[in-house]
């Protein structure tokens, strides 16, 4: 999915906005005048230059569409990219009560369907997978990932 | 004992030999992987490397990002597609050999190239680091300000594409350094009431996300199908080496010099060096009507031009602190975590490390040949692993990756949210580089821009006053201005020819 350069242009120029009105309200550091908001307002200048000018270019380029579907025309491209990232916000909430090697094996259960493994393949080659990490990460490198329901079993 | 002995000591240690080689062994994996770059090889070892002794990491990331650029080469040369960008130049030229029945020819000229430009590139940096230290031992912020802006100016301009979106990439880089408290006036910016965020944004999980995390994402969305490999039959990949050596040796050292001085040049790495180089070796080359049709003289210079550069990138990342290219930028991030602050200071207070350094980089472009030749073997078998089954698991790494940097799913969230937003990046032709290198070399930027300020009492003359300040800040003004004034020149030629 893409937006066109006119849309993008004028994000930028909102973004450049809030980021000067937030860079205003940093007061000075007393006696001096240069504080904590001189460079953000110098980045929020030099970003409102940027999408002024790839508006201006947009405009000029002539008719466009205001979005394009690149790779969305592809059949399941986009539910595969939002699982991908759906599945890793998933990790996040499930983890700290399932625990690493359960939600692991889940997780990438999930992603090996999306890209259609077949799911005998799919099951145990995630669980395999996760208990390697798990092994690797936690045993090797002492990193406490989080052990949920398989605590006091690995 | 002198430093330069107890530098090699430090590296001839089997700890230190093992993780070499096992990095190794690991960037050689991912760089022949297409669309896995050797920044996220970096970008997945440096988890690990928090684990480790400073040396070995350091190492490990030496060795690692050596091997990806010269393994980009292998599919690039049996299924024309490059395993890193910095291949891309020549992968044409590669495949072409390749349908001639020469496979072997150019990757044992990719071999054994890749490894001489290595160790060139290592000279250099053995030579003129230390020099240039001690010129950056008088630098003040003035100096820095231009140092760092210099890099900016030439991630934007020296890489292909938009400069505008160039610059929208770094100015993104830059407000994400600004985030956190750590500022000139010890305020909290842009935290939004977190306490996490206070902290600043973590470096790693957001190198994770934009170089790995949304490779993923666009991978997946493309479903990961596996790619066509043809059965090559590879040759002796040693045939050749003596009569390419005597017959190139102008291209190569052209290449080698070409890559050095890129990689040196603040904010332009390997993959920018092999494009010149292929388009240097085209234009004055005897036989110019050959190239593209399979010739490996162009293969020569640029694959010895884009390992140089490797090391030349190093130059000032380790004298200044300014990262050469996308993956010292990462580096910088580690040497700063294992408390080696790059600087002057490193070759006066730890010469030895400095020492040690150098010597991993000779072992390294060393090792290349034999571990070279064995990936060759190798090649198409790793080429052949299932992609649906390879992605989901990298894509489990980043997520372990990223929690283990601080132990909490904060770093997990940064990964997700960098990773998102360099795949719609990408996706709108915005580089990533730019946005890396001021995330890096943002807080630098505005501290030591700030500081000159309050110096100079707000004159802006006084950046200009100190000599090699001076220089600076016209070199990097000219970088800023040279395209605008070119583009504008093309635009009245062309109004003229209307």
């Amino acid at each position: 999915m893409r937006m066109s350069d006119l849309l993008v242009g004028l994000l930028v120029l909102l973004g450049a906005a809030a980021l000067f009105a937030a860079a205003s309200t940093f007061p000075p550091i007393p006696g001096q005048q240069y504080g904590a908001d001189v460079f953000p307002k110098i980045t929020a200048a030099g970003l409102a230059a940027c999408g002024f000018l790839i508006c201006i270019g947009s405009v000029r380029a002539g008719p466009f569409p205001l979005a394009q579907a690149t790779w969305v025309r592809e059949p399941g491209a986009l539910p595969r990219a939002l699982g991908t990232i759906l599945l890793t916000a998933a990790y996040l909430v499930l983890a700290p009560h399932l625990g690493f090697v359960v939600t692991a094996s889940l997780v990438l259960t999930g992603l090996f369907l999306l890209v259609r493994v077949r799911i005998q393949v799919a099951v145990p080659t995630a669980l395999a997978t996760a208990l390697l990490i798990y092994w690797a990460f936690a045993h090797g490198l002492r990193v406490p990932l989080p052990r949920g329901l398989v605590e006091g079993v690995l | 004992m002198g430093a330069i002995e107890a530098g090699i000591e430090m590296v001839m240690r089997w700890d230190v030999i093992l993780t070499i080689l096992a990095a190794s062994i690991f960037g050689l994996i991912v760089g022949a992987i297409p669309g896995l770059t050797a920044t996220m090889a970096i970008a997945l070892l440096v988890p690990i490397t928090f684990f480790m002794e400073p040396l070995p990491a350091v190492g490990a990331m030496i060795a690692c990002s050596a091997m990806a650029i010269f393994a980009g080469d292998i599919p690039s040369t049996l299924m024309r597609m490059p395993g890193t960008p910095a291949s891309a130049a020549y992968t044409e030229e590669c495949y072409a050999m390749t349908r001639k029945g020469q496979a072997e020819i150019a990757l044992g000229a990719n071999v054994l190239f890749s490894a001489l430009g290595g160790l060139f590139g290592t000279v250099i940096l053995i030579l003129a680091a230390p020099l240039l230290a001690e010129v950056a031992l008088g630098f003040s912020s003035f100096e820095y300000f231009w140092l760092a802006l210099l890099g900016l100016a030439c991630a934007i301009f020296i890489g292909s594409g938009s400069p505008v979106k160039g610059m929208i990439s770094l100015l993104l880089g830059l407000f994400v350094a600004q985030v956190g408290i750590d500022n000139p006036g010890g305020l909290p910016r842009f935290t939004f009431g977190s306490t996490e965020l206070l902290g600043g944004i973590d470096f790693i999980p957001a190198m994770i996300g934009l170089f790995a995390m949304s490779e993923v994402i666009r991978t997946m969305a493309a479903g990961a199908r596996d790619w066509n490999v043809k059965q090559v039959s590879i040759g002796n990949p040693l045939k050749g080496w003596g009569s390419m050596f005597v017959t190139y040796w102008r291209q190569q050292i052209r290449g080698n010099l070409t890559g050095t001085a890129i990689g040196i040049l603040p904010g332009a790495g390997a993959d920018i060096a092999a494009w010149v180089s292929y388009a240097t070796s085209r234009k004055f080359s005897k036989q110019p009507e050959k190239f593209g049709t399979g010739h490996v003289e162009g293969i020569i210079e640029s694959t010895s031009s884009n390992n140089a550069a490797l090391a030349g990138a190093w130059v000032p990342a380790l004298v200044f602190g300014i990262p050469g290219d996308s993956i010292t930028a990462v580096v910088i991030g580690v040497l700063y975590l294992k408390g080696l602050n790059p600087g002057p200071m490193l070759f006066v207070n730890n010469p030895q490390t400095i020492y040690a350094v150098f010597t991993i980089f000779i072992l390294a472009n060393l090792l290349m040949i034999p571990l070279g030749l064995m990936a060759l073997k190798a090649g198409t078998a790793l080429l052949r692993f299932p992609r649906r089954i390879l992605i989901p698991i990298i894509l489990m790494f980043c997520i372990v990756g990223s929690y283990a940097v601080n132990n909490s799913g904060y770093g997990v969230v940064l990964m997700l949210v960098f990773g998102v937003l360099g795949f719609l990046m990408e996706e709108h032709e915005i580089p990533i580089a730019p946005c890396v290198l001021g995330i890096v070399l943002g807080k630098l930027l505005e501290e030591s821009f700030v500081t000159s300020m309050i110096k100079a009492d707000g004159n802006l003359l006084a950046f200009f006053e100190r000599p090699i300040s001076g220089t600076l800040g016209v070199l990097t003004i000219l970088v800023f201005v040279w395209p605008i004034w070119s583009a504008l020149k093309a635009r009245r030629r062309e109004r003229a020819a209307a």
